[in-house]
């Protein structure tokens, strides 16, 4: 930050002091995530002829955040012109030309004031489900954080977790370490495709978190600390969806357990970023810990709680204060303490559930994905072993395999139970597997596998309405499985629902590579 | 005439009749004797070689002689016979109480004479006639005389026949000879047989002497006696020496119609000559007396004895080898021939020109074996070939030309290094499977397998054949697996627990006995079950491991080899290729996606093989949608270049995913090694401080002793008998396990280690635990008492260590028990200055009990995330934190002795914990290498002279002889190999190889 005033300063004494003083606006403007004000004193700075570096640096910036990641880095190197060993504006260089090149593959779709881009592949199956979830989000959720934002949205859905890394910035360990496949960053939103995780995984609901985001950052100036983003977004990131807040069953589980343990996550440990905690456990704790504040404060003080917050955090009061007095005035312990009684009352998982661990590119093996497996190398050898025993035809003996691998006091992971539950059907043991997929849904619904394995015994037992069901939620996560749209296709078309059955057609086009719209 | 008188007359005819036979009989016996006396003077006449005419005139004189004298007495003898008084007067001399009666009768038989009174008459010839009746004719004429002519007579018979077998002439021949018929006789022989005209001679007391030739090496031989028949391999001289029955002047060698040869006479009867063995046949020879007769000797075989080809045999796994290129070819050969073995070679398609020398001795032998010792390469061959080999080996014959004897065909097929690495990992795999199939129905077998004796046998015979895929496997892949390899260590060994299981059943289950099994025996079984399980597992899991990283490998290269195809079409695309040729362009795209899937496929399920389905399901989309537009004239030419793009694209982002994945492998394993050092380097440090710590505390104890010398020489008594303890224990299971290395030997191991452990309980001072131990050793002590009743129960033949050794050991532990009792009472008491040492030692320990667990945390880790695991490692810790736990207390209690050995127990358990640790690592680096690509980094273009190859089956090999320039110098590499020293247990092995090469 130092070196950037000094660049000014600098820029300053060169090019006049009036000239200096809009870039500097332009520039606070990005800062308080207010990208139309830094467009504009970037428009009326180069109609006054401003060829300044200081405006090059204000222009590759606008440029980054607008998606122009070309335009930015060749902004970027005309700054550097004169004065080359500036390490900010360099960074801010080697960044632009980074993502340029991984984002050149991507194409762009755009309806309304919404941009997709993405692959020109299989993941234009995403673009529909982003389109729908956003415009969804700007009528349900907005409102309850003061509206939406007056700048077109860009989302960017990177193909791999590599790309991904690259182009948000993010240090590839704390990627791995926290499991962010998502950001939400100058101006624009960033995800992975959920085919780089293999098995898939909630994006929509991703996607409006990082929306979220957006918003808030827009409402309060970007001046919301990231508890508070972070709790606002998690609490309302499914409201798009449904009218009502359910605390997913790993926060259910991570805060019983810090209640246990008396130990949950400081405000400071969240600061800066959640994805810099050192645990993907302790991620998913914070993340329960600021949802339920969240939905707390709204429970309490209804619908208008947040807009109220976002108001006074962007008018420059202190997100704790700013919770507290529209809380009860101004006492933030009296709402914590209050916040621990709420949640002491719910009616939580006990169950010790790990997070999803996050295996991105088809990277580790199989049990990487499994929470229960993951790192506990004894328990993942017992699963292999079933698994080797399941191939070679001894479902029996893989069964036994299977029984040894699960943890102890904790549910089986979904790879653990989507192999178990194979293993059973493989020995016409149906109704087992269906009852076992049942009660492990329960804790890991993201599992897209197991609501596929969970549809094809309810097709095979007739109970097709609850089949769908499970289809719809596997596509959701998993969105690339041409036989999960070729079954709700059949569905759809049984219950003469021409509409269901004609949207999953088209994504078979897509998947099939017959639809030449994208092109 | 009167009847008396008649039957008087008749009686005397008959008395005259006898004596007249009896004259005739021995007349002619007389002149028979004459005859036969004659024939036996000429027969030794002849034979002493008397002038024919002196030996007629002798025999003839004495014939007639002889034969006259016999003829005058018979015809004078027969004349006399006819007088009937003759014969009356010889009855009445033999019946005096005739009184001249029968003589009255016998001269009027025709009636009285004159004036004599016919009554009279009658009465004396009644009377006469009486007498007359009881007369035997026998008596008055006897036949004596008669019978000794003959008997005289068969004398002289036999004294002919006694010349004739003595005398090289017979009594015929010796006739012939009188008769002068012999030359006529054998003419008429030798007419008959149309081509000769020589009469036969007898030849006897013949001689061979063989003299053969000189590539045969044989030493030359004699046969004395011979029947005549010669034989040997072409080339042998034959030398005949013998002696005819006849005086010759001379003679000639013949064989077969050849013209007769002369041969040596020497005596008129002793023949030489000899005949070099060519063909089969006959040789004779041909004989001519004094009277310039010829006559012939018996024909008498020549009989050839063929010099065969060699033989060649092979010692081969398998009738079809598949070799690496660079490996050698195991096949071991043994060629054969009755002289010599010239030379051998391997031939390749039975073509001359494709052979390859392997041994050519400087001396032929009669037997050569070997091993090929040549690689592919050697043998001109190149990866992909498939030949048939043969060996061929030719033997020194220098008489009729050396000739070729082959070995059976086998067929070779090279590997390449790529094939050979695939080879290998395809035999990883099918372990792995065969493997789990073996554990599959451990897991599920019910536990116990049954309770019944006879249910158990039959469970047991049932488990037998779980391991024969094994078997299957090793002869499908014996040359994918080395000895020693970590393959063929994971096969002996999950078969000798196997096989160790199976024997206990047998001893614990009588198949005819429907009572339950032993309770104790189920629980053995159980364990042995789950030892022989977690074995397998480990093995499974380490395979497996194996095989995923190779497939990765295989992944990595093939993904490499597809993005470089799709970027190929690609280039044509963007260079305006048109849809025909792209399509053509696709198919090796088509063709190496299969590569692509079976590599992924051999991942096994997994988010990477998830990726790599994924993406070929896409570009076997995308490449559809090319093909359609290809084939469609009107097709946007954009859409087209676009999907070919995509296509580049999606294979260019596998190739990317698949290398990151690859290097992050490697560098998982490398970060693996490096917490294996680093932790090794702190155990090594927290080892040196924990000694350090035992030091002090022993100089503390030493400085402050006040009274504890009676607790160190307690101490020192205590292991003194605990160290006997364990070595008599030791011995005891070393002999009982030679003597039975099943179930028996195996339990006698156990007091054996607990022996051990008693022993290391009283090292590290730690008196609650030698109590425990010694508690334990006593039990076990018993229990091998016991065990020997019972294995003497089961077969009295067992044998079984000495029970007075275990008495004694028992004697021993009780020793021990008491030792320590006294201990016990010892241990309270210390003096102030020690209590203060203790206490600041105390801190010292509390100080390296936190890195140790922190090292214990680390240890687990990384014992669970090696595939192998490191076993002995967390008990080594745990130990480890254990005693200095226990360190800590006894420094707390100013129990100085007990401190110091359990911060040597706990010094003793790092340095266990390192070695473990040592040995994972050596697994892991072992484990590492073994999934090295064939050739990788060997220089494969070399030619191999150069290569470093780990090829760890092959023998090593002694250059042949006939590869020195002298066979001193050959005799010198043996005797400076022979001397060589190598480890004991390779001492048999080295002497039985250099018997092996002195023999050839």
């Amino acid at each position: 930050m130092m070196s950037v005033m000094g660049f000014f300063a600098a820029a300053a004494l060169w090019i006049g002091s009036a000239a200096a003083a809009g870039v500097a606006d332009g520039l606070s403007c990005l800062d308080a995530h207010d990208l139309p004000c830094a467009q504009a004193v970037l428009e009326k700075q180069q109609k006054k002829g401003d060829d300044s570096p200081a405006l090059a640096v204000l222009e590759g910036r606008v440029r980054f955040h607008e998606g122009d990641f070309r335009a930015a880095a060749v902004a970027f190197d005309r700054a550097l012109l004169s004065n080359p060993d500036d390490e900010r504006v360099t960074r801010d260089r080697d960044l632009a030309i980074a993502t340029a090149e991984v984002a050149e593959g991507l194409i762009e779709t755009t309806r309304g004031d919404i941009t997709v881009a993405h692959h020109p592949g299989v993941d234009r199956v995403l673009v529909d489900g982003v389109i729908d979830s956003l415009s969804a989000a700007r009528e349900r959720i907005a409102p309850l954080l003061g509206g939406v934002t007056p700048v077109p949205l860009r989302v960017e859905i990177y193909p791999t977790g590599t790309s991904f890394v690259v182009a948000s910035g993010l240090p590839p360990e704390a990627v791995k370490t926290t499991g962010v496949i998502a950001i939400s960053k100058w101006h624009r939103l960033l995800i992975t495709s959920p085919r780089a995780l293999g098995r898939g995984y909630g994006w929509q609901d991703t996607i409006v978190h990082e929306w979220i985001h957006l918003v808030v950052s827009w409402h309060t100036r970007d001046q919301a600390p990231v508890w508070l983003q972070e709790g606002i977004a998690k609490s309302l990131d499914t409201l798009w969806r449904v009218d009502g807040y359910a605390l997913p069953v790993r926060s259910q589980s991570a805060l019983a357990q810090a209640i246990r343990d008396d130990d949950f996550v400081t405000f400071e440990e969240m600061h800066p970023s959640m994805a810099f905690l050192p645990s993907a456990d302790r991620t998913a704790l914070a993340y329960a810990q600021v949802a339920t504040m969240m939905l707390f404060l709204r429970q309490e003080k209804g619908e208008q709680a947040l807009v109220d917050v976002l108001e006074r955090v962007g008018e420059g009061e202190d997100a704790r204060d700013a919770v507290a007095q529209v809380y009860n005035g101004g006492d933030f312990d009296g709402f914590e303490a209050d916040w621990r009684l709420f949640i002491e009352g719910l009616d939580l998982v006990q169950e010790r559930l790990a997070s999803l661990p996050v295996v991105l590119d088809g990277e580790g093996d199989e049990f990487d994905n499994d929470p229960s497996l993951a790192g506990r190398e004894d328990l993942a050898g017992k699963a292999r072993l079933g698994d080797l025993m399941a191939m070679r035809g001894h479902h029996d003996a893989a069964l036994k395999y299977y029984e040894q691998a699960s943890p102890e006091g904790e549910p089986a992971g979904p790879v653990l139970t989507q192999h178990t539950a194979e293993a059973l059907i493989a020995l016409g043991r149906d109704r087992e597997a269906e009852s076992l997929l049942r009660d492990n849904l329960v804790f890991y619904d993201e599992s897209a596998a197991n609501h596929r394995l969970m549809a094809e015994l309810l097709i095979r037992d007739g109970r097709k309405l609850n089949a769908r069901e499970h289809l719809l939620h596997s596509a959701a996560i998993n969105p690339y499985d041409i036989a999960v749209h070729e079954a709700l296709v059949t569905l759809y078309e049984e219950a003469e629902d021409d509409s269901g059955a004609s949207r999953h057609k088209g994504y078979l086009d897509i998947l099939n590579y017959r639809d030449t719209v994208a092109f | 005439m009167d009847d008396e008188l008649r039957k008087i007359a008749e009686a005397l005819k008959r008395l005259s009749s006898r004596e007249r036979w009896l004259a005739a009989v021995t007349g002619g016996m007389a002149a028979l004797t004459t005859a036969l006396l004659s024939w036996s003077l000429a027969l030794v006449l002849v034979v002493g070689r008397a002038p024919r005419a002196a030996i007629l005139a002798a025999a003839a004189a004495a014939l007639l002689i002889g034969v006259g004298a016999a003829l005058a007495w018979t015809f004078t003898h027969l004349r006399a016979t006819r007088d009937h008084l003759r014969q009356a007067r010889a009855v009445e001399a033999l019946r005096p109480e005739l009184r001249g009666r029968l003589v009255t009768a016998a001269e009027r038989v025709d009636g009285p004479r004159g004036r004599e009174s016919a009554s009279l008459l009658a009465l004396a010839a009644r009377r006469a006639g009486a007498v007359l009746d009881t007369v035997d004719a026998a008596t008055v004429h006897p036949a004596t005389v008669a019978r000794r002519a003959t008997g005289v007579a068969g004398l002289a018979l036999s004294l002919l026949l006694a010349l004739g077998i003595a005398l090289p002439v017979g009594p015929f021949d010796a006739l012939r000879m009188l008769r002068g018929e012999a030359r006529a006789e054998a003419d008429d022989e030798r007419a008959e047989a149309a081509d000769a005209s020589l009469r036969e001679t007898v030849v006897g007391e013949i001689a061979l002497r063989y003299v053969y030739p000189e590539y045969t090496r044989l030493d030359p031989q004699e046969i004395l006696n011979s029947n005549g028949t010669a034989h040997g391999p072409p080339g042998t001289v034959v030398t005949i020496t013998a002696r005819t029955a006849e005086v010759f002047t001379s003679a000639a060698l013949q064989l077969n119609e050849s013209p007769p040869t002369a041969a040596e006479l020497t005596g008129g009867r002793d023949l030489k000559s000899r005949f070099v063995i060519e063909a089969p046949g006959v040789w004779r020879f041909i004989l001519t007396d004094a009277y310039d007769a010829q006559a012939l000797s018996p024909d008498f075989e020549i009989e050839v004895e063929q010099d065969l080809p060699p033989t060649v045999e092979l010692d081969v796994p398998s009738e079809r080898l598949t070799v690496p290129w660079k490996d050698k070819i195991p096949i071991s050969w043994s060629a054969r021939d009755d002289y010599g073995v010239l030379k051998v070679a391997a031939r390749i398609d039975g073509e001359a020109d494709k052979e390859v020398t392997l041994r050519a001795p400087l001396d032929p032998v009669s037997s050569l074996r070997g091993s090929l010792g040549k690689t592919p390469a050697d043998l001109g061959l190149k990866p992909g070939d498939q030949v048939m080999m043969e060996i061929v080996a030719w033997d020194n014959d220098e008489y009729s030309g050396s000739k070729a004897g082959k070995s059976r065909k086998v067929k070779v097929v090279v590997m390449g290094p790529r094939g050979e690495a695939r080879r290998v990992f395809e035999f990883r795999r099918e372990l792995r499977d065969a493997l789990v199939d073996v554990l599959a129905g451990f897991v599920t077998d019910p536990s116990p397998p049954a309770q019944e004796q006879a249910s158990l046998s039959r469970w047991g015979e049932g488990i037998a054949g779980r391991f024969d895929p094994l078997d299957v496997l090793v002869d499908k892949y014996w040359d994918a697996m080395g000895s020693g390899s970590l393959e063929s260590l994971i096969i002996d060994e999950v078969r000798r627990q196997g096989g160790g299981m199976l024997r206990f059943v047998q001893v614990i289950a009588d198949p005819r006995s429907q009572e339950r099994a032993d309770a104790r025996d189920l629980v053995t079984l159980a364990d042995m079950r789950g030892e022989l399980v977690e074995q397998v597992e480990t093995a499974v899991l380490m395979l497996d491991k194996m095989v995923r990283i190779s497939a990765m490998r295989e992944l990595n290269e093939v993904g490499r080899q597809v993005s470089g195809a799709a970027e190929s079409v690609e280039a044509r695309a963007l260079a305006g290729a048109l849809g025909p040729e792209l399509q053509a362009r696709m198919s090796v795209l088509e063709r190496l996606e299969p590569k692509l899937l079976r590599a992924a496929a051999d991942l096994t399920e997994g988010p990477t093989t998830a990726l790599v389905l994924r993406t070929v399901a896409d570009a076997d989309l995308i490449e559809a949608r090319i093909s359609e537009l290809a084939a469609d004239p009107d097709a946007d030419p954009d859409e087209l270049l676009r999907l070919v793009n995509l296509l580049a694209d999606v294979y260019r982002h596998l190739e990317a995913q698949l290398e990151h994945m690859q290097q992050e492998a490697e560098e998982e394993n490398q970060e693996m090694e490096d917490r294996i050092q680093e932790l090794i380097e702190e155990l090594e440090r927290l080892e040196a401080e924990e000694r350090d710590l035992q030091q002090r505390t022993r100089e503390a104890r030493e400085a402050n002793s006040g009274g504890s010398e009676a607790l160190v020489n307690a101490w020192s008594r205590v292991e003194t008998l605990s160290e006997q303890l364990s070595e008599r224990t030791a011995k005891m299971a070393e002999e009982q396990k030679e003597d039975d290395k099943g179930f028996f030997g195996s339990l006698a191991g156990a007091s054996a280690d607990q022996a051990a452990r008693l022993r290391r309980a009283i090292k590290a001072r730690d008196l609650d635990d030698a109590r425990n131990e010694a508690y334990r050793a006593r039990a076990r002590v018993e229990q091998a008492l016991r065990n020997q009743e019972f294995a003497r129960a089961l077969d009295p033949d067992t044998p079984a260590a000495n029970p007075t050794e275990n008495l004694q050991a028992r004697s021993e532990v009780s020793e021990i028990e008491r030792v320590l009792e006294n201990l016990d009472a010892l241990m309270n008491s210390a003096t102030p200055a020690l209590r203060q040492a203790t206490g600041q030692l105390n801190e010292e320990q509390d100080a390296l009990i936190a890195p140790t667990i922190l090292a214990q945390g680390e240890a687990g880790s990384i014992s669970r995330e090696l595939p192998m695991g490191a076993p002995g490692l967390n008990e080594s810790m745990e130990g480890a934190v254990r005693e200095m736990s226990r360190s800590q207390s006894a420094l707390e209690q100013a129990r100085a002795v007990e401190a110091e050995g359990a911060e040597g127990a706990a010094a003793d358990h790092i340095r266990q914990a390192i070695e473990a640790l040592s040995q994972a690592a050596s697994a892991l680096q072992q484990m590492e290498a073994a999934m090295q690509p064939a050739g990788e980094g060997s220089g494969e273009s070399d030619g191999g002279d150069s290569e470093e190859g780990p090829n760890t089956r092959q023998d090593v090999e002694i250059p042949a002889p006939e590869e020195f320039r002298t066979p001193e110098e050959y005799r010198r590499a043996l005797l400076e190999g022979m001397q060589a020293d190598v480890p004991p247990e390779y001492r048999a092995l080295k002497r039985r190889y250099y018997e092996e090469l002195v023999r050839q």
